[in-house]
């Protein structure tokens, strides 16, 4: 196991026999470095936590990959946005399964970062020190919900077109500045194809940009605050 | 080991186990199943097929906006030795576009990029044009062509001629029907004898007529009461002319046996039932005349003989040069023998109308939209059209009102059975019931899918000139217009496509002989019932008809000379040849043998003029597209010969 | 996933051997410095804390890849602008609000409540009354009884009068529940749960009540014109 190679690649030396060595692991690696090297023991149970953070940030994970993959065969243009859903339906190999995965973790995700506010609120995680925390928590719900409805266009489906319309209404009912927000969000009066193209870059540039740093910062302030320590 | 080390093996062996099984469905697809089983069954074939190599196979066609997967399935497409095979293997019959270069969808519709058998082929859910059946197919020609032969179109053609026969553009609006002449309403009281037969009428037209185009508006027994009612108290002619007052003599002699005699003599010697029929045997233009005396008042079939155009204003009927006597005498004729027997006289009362019947009267003549078709000169009556049918084949079938039917969502379907049943979708429809036959049915949705704006670009189009309209002014024009000459003849293709084109007549045949034709029309081929009524025109309008054809309806091309002889050596030649050579009797009769196809040429010299009869003979397609006379291609010297035999076949 | 796998650990338990901070308060004190953190039993976060995080992603991902293989996401026609769905339903986080939408105007339904929930759920930790989580009639009974009957009259009055039922209904339902500990003397199971329960905790329980009641009404027992249909 001591190739070179390995050493090259993990400063980790195996085998891990002492706490210092998995002390190591932790911290020597650059993903698992956010962990602390110990933890509660009651802090790890699922009865604590349901794992729900943890299940959510999964979902966002498999989210941008299978988006990413979902990408590389979509226009935001009328009606080739369309036109791309039947390409992966019919032609695309596993297309279907692509954007089902991106689907259902979508909906997912809104079901678990939802359930994770309740279980958060419920056990009383959202006081001191970490009401901040709440904060970005919070944040973080409605960034979810905003990607979930940005993407909800992408098809550009009978579905998506009228979900997205009931939804954009409403912001025209905000008082002075309503119908400036609507105009600013559809890119026009109505749902075209500049609207597809700022739900597009919205859906795939800003808001997951956003979400990745805010959700950095959402784990670094579980840590400082006290977190599973 | 402890349980957490159980739990990870078991999760990860599953996590692995799904993520390399998910891929496999895509090998399970339908379409490749198809692709191995075409290389597989063309195997057991003794002559060579070419393979299909595996993967999925489209024709894009960029300017149509086309992207069509068919080909993925549909393999043997071009490949002919495969007409029999099963489907999706059969290839595809001879047809004139190149579907590489057009795809599939272009005529078929369908769902051209599915790869899946349900998607691709049945009306689901979210997609509004399934695979257009078989028999509607030829309506999908109308998306690039706008006029095309029976020989391509027939079932389409069918349905516009029934569209036309049945006036639905009274209702609907269509572009390129006419409308066909339907009885005006004015002083509709002085016309029907009897109140009951108008009942009955409105309550079902057929009953009375098998063949009535008028359809069963369903109306309920109020409704028919309030609007025979109605209609019974129109005793005044307004803005059309008067009946004819009945000679004073007619009532005398309408009981006299002689006088009867000389109407059937006129009516038979006009050959009313060229037209019109007699229970059901005759011509199938107009009504048939069985009972018409029951419903008819005498003084107004009276005045229809004398002037059909004056009391019916845009009536097809040609007005007969009958001397009143005649007419009487036709009169008196009808009312003898075209009685319904079955009316019992004395029960014909004078049914009370029911109070307020004009203004609800009005209401559902309205509703009903009887003015689309029936002309009443009351300011109260309003348009009140059914949806226009010009793009009835763009519709999308959420803007199809379903009603409580529970169809198969597709236009289709849709067409047909609003065409059966026309009150099946909702309450407030108010379609009357035309009774079709299903092949009518068929024919009528086959023209009516047709009926869409043009989706394909501009270069796809293919257009035909349009048939220019023959209008001449003046006295010509009326005279045409008063003899109804374009119901049946046509000229350039304009008018009735019953009798022969006029255009050339002028150069095609003898000024005398026309003359007498005039005056006794006959069938020019033996086996032909059909042929001209007589018109009983007056020797002025004769004449005048006469030098317009002499002067209008030339073709320049067939004015030259032709150096004809006479010398009888030659004739015999000529005689020979059209007997033996060619053969010519096998169709025409001459000397008084020969065949029933043709016309038979004894006399045709007094009939025809020389250069036509060379000039017919020389390329009779030319003259007539669809005549079977077949083109000799025979040399200057016989053509010279024929035509101087058949020229010399006359009394002169 | 009780189990811990084994290791030393370096902290004792025993509280003999470590000394500790011993300190008084008073009655009334902020929570922050009521209890002093015990001691608990610390693990090494590698195994134990990573091999969980690895299940739970696997699980994660075989649940999503399990649905994905046998439902398919929907795809409707082409978008047509011409053709208005009757309902035209929002995605369906959104269709409690949508549900609201129905019955109150829309800067009400559309703009204010989504604005003054966002609000409240940021200000949460910033308020800080009854943050020692006091049970809701844990004092002055007779009071809390009027206030609480107060606010769902209330509520009643302004779901009744503008026909929002899926309001009135699960909110009834919420000051039902908050009754029983008053009249019942109870305190065990789930009474003494209810009994425990501070005044935030209950608003917070009755508006995701709320929500999950509205979306569900929404989501399944909305049809054409809004309408209330069956979803069978």
């Amino acid at each position: 196991m001591h190739s070179k190679v390995w050493d090259s690649i993990f400063r980790s030396k195996l085998p891990i026999n002492t706490n210092l060595d998995r002390s190591l692991v932790i911290f020597n690696s650059l993903t698992l470095h956010i962990h602390p090297v110990k933890v509660r023991e009651k802090a790890i149970k699922f009865s604590y936590t349901f794992y729900l953070g943890m299940i959510s940030f999964f979902l966002f994970i498999i989210l941008i990959v299978t988006g990413v993959l979902l990408m590389l065969y979509y226009q935001p243009a009328i009606p080739n946005a369309y036109e791309n859903m039947k390409d992966l339906q019919y032609v695309v190999s596993n297309g279907m399964f692509l954007r089902n995965l991106h689907r259902w973790a979508a909906h997912l995700m809104v079901i678990s970062v939802f359930l994770h506010m309740i279980r958060v609120f419920y056990a009383g995680a959202y006081k001191p020190p970490r009401e901040f925390n709440w904060v970005v928590g919070v944040v973080l719900l409605v960034l979810t919900l905003l990607l979930s409805y940005t993407g909800y266009l992408l098809p550009f489906d009978q579905l998506s077109y009228w979900a997205v319309t009931v939804g954009v209404n409403l912001i025209q009912y905000i008082p002075v500045i309503g119908e400036k927000t609507k105009f600013l969000f559809l890119g026009g009066h109505e749902i075209g194809e500049y609207t597809l193209v700022r739900f597009y870059v919205l859906h795939c540039v800003i808001l997951p940009l956003v979400m990745v740093l805010l959700i950095a910062f959402h784990f670094w302030r579980i840590r400082k605050d006290g977190g599973l320590h | 080991m402890s349980k957490i080390k159980i739990i990870y093996a078991v999760t990860s062996i599953l996590f692995l186990l799904l993520l390399a099984v998910s891929p496999l469905k895509e090998i399970f697809k339908d379409w490749r199943n198809f692709q191995n089983s075409f290389n597989s069954y063309t195997d057991s074939f003794p002559f060579k097929v070419a393979k299909v190599d595996n993967g999925l196979k489209q024709i894009w066609n960029k300017n149509l906006g086309i992207i069509d997967r068919c080909i993925t399935c549909h393999v043997g497409l071009n490949e002919n030795k495969l007409s029999n095979a099963p489907q999706p293997f059969t290839s595809h019959p001879k047809i004139y576009h190149d579907n590489e270069k057009y795809g599939c969808t272009v005529c078929h519709d369908g769902q051209g990029l599915s790869t899946k058998y349900e998607d691709a082929h049945l009306p689901t859910e979210f997609w509004d044009k399934p695979l257009l059946p078989r028999k509607y197919i030829e309506s999908a020609c109308y998306r690039c062509h706008d006029d095309l032969s029976d020989k391509f179109t027939p079932l389409h053609n069918k349905g516009k001629e029934l569209i036309e026969k049945y006036n639905c553009v009274s209702c609907h609006d269509l572009p390129g029907i006419p409308k066909q002449y339907t009885p005006d309403l004015n002083g509709v009281g002085t016309k029907i004898k009897n109140k009951q037969w108008l009942i009955d009428w409105l309550k079902n037209p057929s009953l009375y007529a098998t063949n009535a185009r008028m359809p069963n508006f369903k109306l309920s027994e109020t409704e028919v009461t309030i609007l025979s009612d109605f209609l019974f108290s129109f005793k005044e002619r307004r803005n059309s002319q008067s009946l004819y007052p009945l000679p004073e003599y007619y009532n005398t002699l309408k009981k006299d046996e002689d006088f009867i005699k000389l109407g059937k003599v006129s009516f038979s010697e006009a050959r009313c039932i060229s037209c019109h029929s007699i229970e059901g045997k005759g011509g199938k233009l107009a009504i048939d005349l069985i009972k018409v005396a029951s419903k008819a008042s005498e003084k107004w079939i009276y005045s229809c003989i004398k002037n059909p155009k004056a009391i019916m204003p845009g009536v097809e009927m040609t007005q007969f040069g009958f001397s009143d006597k005649e007419a009487a005498a036709i009169t008196a004729y009808i009312e003898s023998e075209f009685v319904d027997w079955n009316i019992n006289e004395d029960e014909i009362q004078n049914i009370k109308p029911v109070t307020g019947y004009y203004e609800k009267g009005i209401e559902i003549y309205n509703k009903y939209n009887c003015g689309g078709c029936h002309k009443l000169d009351i300011k109260e009556i309003k348009e009140n059209k059914g949806p226009e049918l010009t793009t009835i084949s763009n519709k999308k079938l959420y803007q199809i009102e379903w009603g409580k039917s529970n169809l198969k969502h597709s236009l289709y379907e849709y067409l047909e059975n609003k065409l059966e049943t026309p009150r099946a979708f909702g309450e407030n429809t108010r379609m009357p019931e035309y009774k079709f036959y299903k092949e009518e049915i068929t024919a009528i949705t086959a023209y009516l899918l047709a009926q869409r704006n043009n989706e394909v670009p501009q270069n796809y189009l293919v257009r035909k000139n349009k048939v220019q309209p023959f209008k001449p002014q003046g006295v010509i024009g009326k005279t045409f217009e008063k003899y109804s000459c374009l119901k049946c003849h046509s000229v350039n293709d304009y008018g009735g496509k019953i009798a022969p084109d006029l255009a050339k007549v002028g150069s095609q045949l003898n000024r005398d002989w026309i003359r007498k034709y005039f005056n006794i029309p006959y069938s020019l081929r033996a086996i032909v019932e059909e042929r001209m009524p007589k018109l009983f025109i007056s020797t002025e309008e004769v004449e005048m008809l006469l030098d317009y054809f002499e002067s209008v309806f030339i073709d320049d091309n067939l004015d030259f000379k032709l150096n004809l002889t006479e010398k009888p050596e030659e004739l015999e030649k000529g005689k020979m040849l059209f007997k033996e050579k060619y053969g010519c009797q096998s169709c025409h009769i001459i000397d008084g043998s020969g065949g029933y196809v043709g016309p038979p040429l004894d006399n045709v010299g007094e009939r025809l003029k020389p250069t036509w009869i060379y000039s017919w003979i020389k390329n009779p397609q030319k003259y007539k597209a669809n005549t079977i006379d077949p083109k000799t291609g025979m040399n200057e010297e016989d053509l010279l010969l024929i035509t101087s035999y058949l020229f010399h076949k006359r009394s002169w | 996933m009780n189990n811990i796998i084994e290791n030393k650990t370096e902290v004792s338990t025993e509280p003999l051997k470590v000394p500790r901070r011993i300190a008084i308060f008073p009655k009334e004190t902020p929570v922050k410095f009521q209890k002093e953190i015990i001691e608990e039993k610390l693990v090494q976060s590698f195994p134990n804390l990573i091999i969980r995080e690895v299940i739970c992603f696997q699980l994660v991902v075989i649940v999503v890849t399990f649905i994905s293989l046998f439902v398919d996401a929907p795809l409707e026609e082409l978008a047509n602008p011409m053709n208005t769905p009757n309902p035209a339903k929002a995605p369906w986080y959104f269709l409690g609000l949508q549900e609201l939408l129905h019955s109150f105007p829309p800067l009400v339904a559309g703009v204010l409540i989504p604005i003054l929930v966002v609000i409240a759920l940021i200000i949460i930790p910033y308020f800080d009354i009854n943050i020692k989580r006091y049970g809701l009639w844990a004092k002055d009974r007779t009071r809390t009884l009027i206030y609480l009957s107060f606010s769902f009259t209330i509520v009643s009055i302004i779901s009744i009068l503008y026909k929002a039922y899926g309001i009135f209904f699960p909110s009834l339902i919420i000051y039902l529940m908050m009754l029983v500990p008053f009249f019942v003397p109870h305190r065990k199971g789930i009474i003494g749960w209810f009994y425990k329960m501070s005044l935030s905790e209950w608003i917070v329980g009755w508006f995701i009540f709320m929500a999950v009641v509205l979306t569900i009404i929404g989501t399944f027992f909305r049809g054409p014109g809004w309408g209330w249909v069956l979803p069978w």
